[in-house]
């Protein structure tokens, strides 16, 4: 049920991207714990990145 | 881009996304567009080196605007693992990418009801075994939300709130209890391991949550996930469907703030109150298909022809189990 964007595996894997891979952020904030970026991928779709932040505002180490 | 067909025996809508038929189908593992780009290689999904949590549009929407919305969300730039391996601060922080996202595609007018769900196994159709979910932004309300907002009226009140109760009057289903967060079987359950994780307290939808409570979410959710594993010592395949209250209602006025459509992107800041309409109450369902530790249970004749599902285990003894897997991998 998922999607995916990269070219199926027959595709060279070393073949380096041919467009800018993110045109820009278009803004950053807070939300709760969390640092949000906001960015527009190179095919206009959004793209949101999001980190933990202690209450100081330094980042954390969330885990993965 | 997708039709709505409105299916007059069933009284539902049916969504056609041919497109969907490209999509990336189990790739191997160095091909995921989940993981982060690496140097000389081509673009993923995510073109950064590393990342923490990811949410994008997704590229073979079922839904997208100006009708709806269809996103993915994507809990690690690790490959392997999944949502109950996560670092506990992780899965914490999750429930803040949720409640962000619910907030950002309530204010939009072209969707009606906000479902964050991750579909676990290749048993329950993932095309991708990086660790993640999807959210769907509907442009109407579907039937399962429309069945509990009824189950409110039939029961004089929030139907969530009134089960919860029973259950935990009852105890011999409940499975995992924390300050804010009850988990159990249903009494009536559909699905042989199915499990309900209930707020205690009502809240219509995760804005609504406390930074406590969203925590009580997460470690509930990694509690049963984590216990799922354990029940028969390998990963556990589910369907879980994240409930709240039909975001329709929410925008009592409209923000230009909130323009539909063009960017999912925008500020969980905007000035609606969502989850603040009626009905909805914070619950996370998981639909688990084995029946055993080889057997699917499969949606067949009676459940398909009828609408009447056939259970093998009953809940009482699926939830003695489920507890001591539970509290066996603690």
């Amino acid at each position: 049920m998922t999607e995916g964007r990269r070219e199926p595996p027959s595709e060279p894997p070393s073949e380096p991207p041919s467009e800018p891979p993110s045109q820009r952020t278009v803004e950053a904030e807070r939300v709760g714990p969390l640092l949000v970026e906001r960015h527009r991928k190179a095919d206009g779709r959004a793209l949101i990145l999001y980190r933990a932040v202690a209450e100081d505002g330094a980042e954390t180490a969330a885990g993965g | 881009m997708g039709e709505l067909r409105f299916n007059e025996l069933r009284a539902e809508q049916v969504d056609y996304t041919i497109d969907r038929q490209e999509r990336t189908f189990l790739p191997p593992a160095d091909h995921c567009p989940l993981c982060p780009t690496r140097p000389g290689r081509t673009a993923t999904e995510i073109p950064f080196a590393s990342f923490e949590i990811a949410v994008f549009d997704n590229r073979f929407p079922a839904f997208a605007a100006p009708r709806g919305a269809a996103e993915v969300v994507v809990y690690t730039d690790r490959h392997d693992g999944s949502f109950a391996t996560l670092a506990p601060a992780r899965a914490r922080a999750l429930m803040w990418v949720w409640r962000e996202r619910y907030a950002t595609l309530a204010a939009r007018a072209d969707v009606e009801y906000v479902l964050i769900f991750e579909n676990r196994g290749v048993e329950v159709g993932v095309t991708l075994h990086h660790p993640h979910g999807q959210i769907y932004g509907y442009p109407f309300l579907p039937p399962v939300p429309a069945a509990e907002a009824a189950a409110d009226e039939r029961l004089g009140g929030c139907a969530p709130c009134e089960l919860l109760r029973r259950e935990l009057a009852d105890g011999r289903r409940v499975v995992y209890e924390n300050a804010h967060v009850a988990v159990y079987v249903p009494y009536a359950a559909r699905w042989p391991y199915e499990a309900h994780v209930v707020l205690r307290a009502h809240r219509a939808s995760l804005p609504r949550c406390t930074a406590a409570e969203l925590a009580g979410l997460a470690d509930a959710l990694q509690a049963l996930t984590r216990g799922y594993d354990a029940l028969f010592a390998r990963p556990f395949p589910y369907v879980m469907a994240v409930h709240q209250a039909p975001t329709g209602g929410a925008r009592a006025a409209p923000s230009p703030a909130a323009p539909g459509a063009t960017d999912p992107g925008r500020a969980a800041s905007d000035p609606v109150d969502p989850g603040g309409g009626a009905g909805g109450h914070v619950h996370v369902e998981f639909y688990p298909p084995l029946r055993t530790a080889e057997k699917l249970k499969y949606l067949a004749g009676s459940e398909q022809g009828g609408g009447t599902f056939i259970v093998d285990v009953l809940p009482e003894e699926a939830a003695r189990a489920l507890r001591e897997a539970i509290a066996g991998a603690a």
